[in-house]
């Protein structure tokens, strides 16, 4: 098993304070400053969301950054390239129907949201191709364009101090590698989306044979990344899960 | 002792090295020399006036110790030639033995990349869903072309500056990607003879991108708007290469440079040719990278500016610039033939001048 260096160890601590509720993400040490948000977020204000809809989803970027990974013991090889990245994008969304049915803290409904939203994806993906293949006079592009959560079996949970993440592995087909992707409720209509994106891991250097060890490989990375998330509820978070949990 | 500059090594112009700092000048350790055309490029990619930027100095001199050492990598064509990683820059540098005694001579440094992203077009959706193009033509209103790390590294630097819609939305949009390896090895006003086949593959496939594009938006949307195309960083080098390729007409591409690392007069001259349309503001130059680039073809670019009727930006390109102009003009003259006594000035007190009186801002 390979071993990588941890880009997290000499990292910040960056804290957003989100109408009460606090999360802190650690900063990887990279060359480029990563983009963040303002910390402080009122998520009931519109303001405060920048990036809206026509219907009527809105959303703020709260993080973006990506950080690079190297063997802990680097072997003679002329080639220069890192042999793995990683990216990670936080995405704050305040979700309406027809996309979010009933209530984000309620875990089935957060599940049924996410596959809607990654079906339309789909959807949107074949008539583009439609399109494509017109323009090109070639035979449309048979098949499907990503993998995305269908039902419940997609779905997996990840626990970090009490706070449970709903984890699912998306992408396009036609990449190499998948997204995780891990959901956090912060209100009936609001939630976190953190999406995990890997480069590399390629096998020639020992992150499995086949893309499925690869894939696994990714996924503990990612877990391990977002073991270092904090979430602490406002208190009025903690009313609205308990009484979620009673209905 | 005898002066560095007699000597001629495998093709290296030696008189062009200086001692890389006080400390490597051979009473301790092994002597360490840096090529001295590579101040704009350490100016561009390394602050050393910062903790990241100290610790590579510190780690560039240690190579009087452990230069070639089994921690190094080593050129499989080329025992001599090594290869050391210090942070996120590469320092490329051989090891000489001359007069008897073995020395160091850095010859490139280079920011580093990952492995696996795949150069090519790539659609971009809302909530970061990545995907390849289905076919080689840019398809949305708006399109970037880029060089990083990984694919995600272009779009974090795409996605701030991409026009939203009414209602604040990201648009979706086309990416062309490049590994950041790649289009360094493509070259431009530092190490014109780097270029590869590889970043000429990638040109070649930008370049059918680029000509789709037009006929695209001629044929099947039948719009007469331009696609809206920035290029970011070291993606106008990419672009350079691709418009050397192609031919055509371009007046329903639009382009806007951002942050350029490349010599952009002949790159001007070549859009205008084939009527390629401009951003009202067509060259936002922010990071230091490009603006020690910008600043050592300043005079050229702002020329082909004015030729093109666009003097205000002529002007802005020429105050954006200065602090970097000054900085080049005080960093090369403490480089001068005579301070090549150990005793004279080093590469690092020629980059530190030049980084505290050329200020930016």
């Amino acid at each position: 098993m390979v071993e990588l260096t941890d880009p997290f160890e000499d990292g910040l601590l960056q804290v957003y304070d989100l109408s009460g509720s606090e999360l802190i993400i650690p900063l990887p040490i990279h060359d480029e400053t990563p983009t963040i948000s303002q910390p402080d977020i009122d998520i009931y204000n519109p303001e405060h969301l920048p990036e809206g809809s026509q219907e009527g989803y809105r959303s703020v970027d709260l993080l973006f950054t990506n950080w690079r990974y190297d063997f802990i013991h680097r072997v003679l090889t002329p080639d220069y390239c890192d042999p793995a990245a990683m990216s990670m994008q936080v995405i704050l969304m305040r979700d309406v129907e027809p996309f979010l049915k009933g209530n984000a803290l309620d875990a089935d409904a957060l599940r049924a949201c996410t596959s809607y939203r990654w079906q339309l994806s789909e959807d949107k993906s074949l008539e583009e191709a439609k399109i494509t293949a017109e323009f090109l006079d070639q035979p449309v592009r048979q098949g499907p364009s990503y993998q995305y959560p269908k039902n419940d079996d997609d779905f997996s949970e990840l626990e970090v101090d009490d706070v449970i993440f709903q984890r699912v592995i998306t992408g396009s087909l036609r990449m190499d590698l998948f997204n995780v992707e891990y959901y956090l409720p912060i209100s009936p209509e609001h939630y976190l989306l953190f999406s995990l994106s890997p480069t590399g891991f390629l096998t020639e250097d020992g992150f499995g044979k086949t893309k499925e060890e690869r894939q696994e490989f990714v996924n503990q990375v990612a877990d391990d990344v977002m073991r270092q998330i904090r979430f602490t509820p406002s208190a009025q978070l903690k009313v609205q899960m308990a009484e979620s949990a009673a209905a | 002792m005898k002066s560095v500059d007699s000597f001629a090594y495998k093709g290296i112009d030696l008189s062009k090295f200086v001692y890389f700092s006080y400390k490597t000048n051979g009473s301790c350790g092994r002597k360490v020399f840096i090529n001295s055309q590579l101040l704009p490029k350490f100016l561009a990619q390394v602050d050393v006036d910062s903790y990241k930027g100290q610790k590579l100095v510190r780690q560039v001199e240690q190579l009087r110790a452990t230069g070639g050492s089994m921690t190094s990598h080593q050129n499989q064509n080329d025992a001599m030639q090594h290869m050391d990683k210090c942070g996120d820059i590469s320092v490329y540098y051989r090891i000489a033995a001359l007069d008897g005694e073995a020395a160091v001579y850095i010859t490139d440094i280079r920011a580093g990349a990952a492995k696996g992203a795949v150069p090519g077009l790539y659609k971009v959706e809302s909530r970061g869903k990545v995907d390849k193009a289905d076919g080689a033509f840019i398809r949305y209103e708006q399109a970037a072309i880029g060089a990083g790390a990984s694919v995600a590294d272009v779009r974090e630097l795409a996605e701030p500056i991409l026009d939203k819609d009414g209602w604040g939305k990201k648009p979706d949009y086309n990416l062309f990607y490049a590994p950041e390896a790649l289009t360094n090895e493509l070259g431009c006003w530092m190490t014109p003879e780097q270029k590869t086949f590889d970043g000429d593959k990638a040109a070649k496939e930008l370049a059918q991108v680029l000509m789709n594009t037009q006929k695209y938006r001629a044929k099947q949307l039948q719009v007469d708007k331009p696609a809206r195309i920035r290029v970011l960083g070291s993606g106008s080098k990419l672009l350079a290469s691709a418009l050397d390729k192609s031919q055509g007409h371009m007046d329903l591409l639009g382009f806007q440079f951002i942050d350029p690392t490349i010599d952009l007069q002949p790159v001007y001259a070549k859009l205008e040719r084939a009527s390629a349309k401009l951003a009202p503001q067509s060259i936002i130059s922010c990071s230091r990278q490009s603006q020690v680039s910008l600043a050592v073809t300043r005079h050229q670019l702002t020329a082909q500016l004015q030729a093109m009727g666009r003097n205000q930006e002529a002007k802005t390109v020429a105050a954006d610039t200065a602090g970097a102009v000054k900085a080049l003009q005080v960093g090369q003259g403490g480089l001068k033939a005579s301070n090549l006594t150990p005793r004279g000035a080093s590469f690092v007190d020629a980059l530190m001048q030049a980084n505290k009186l050329g200020k930016w801002s």
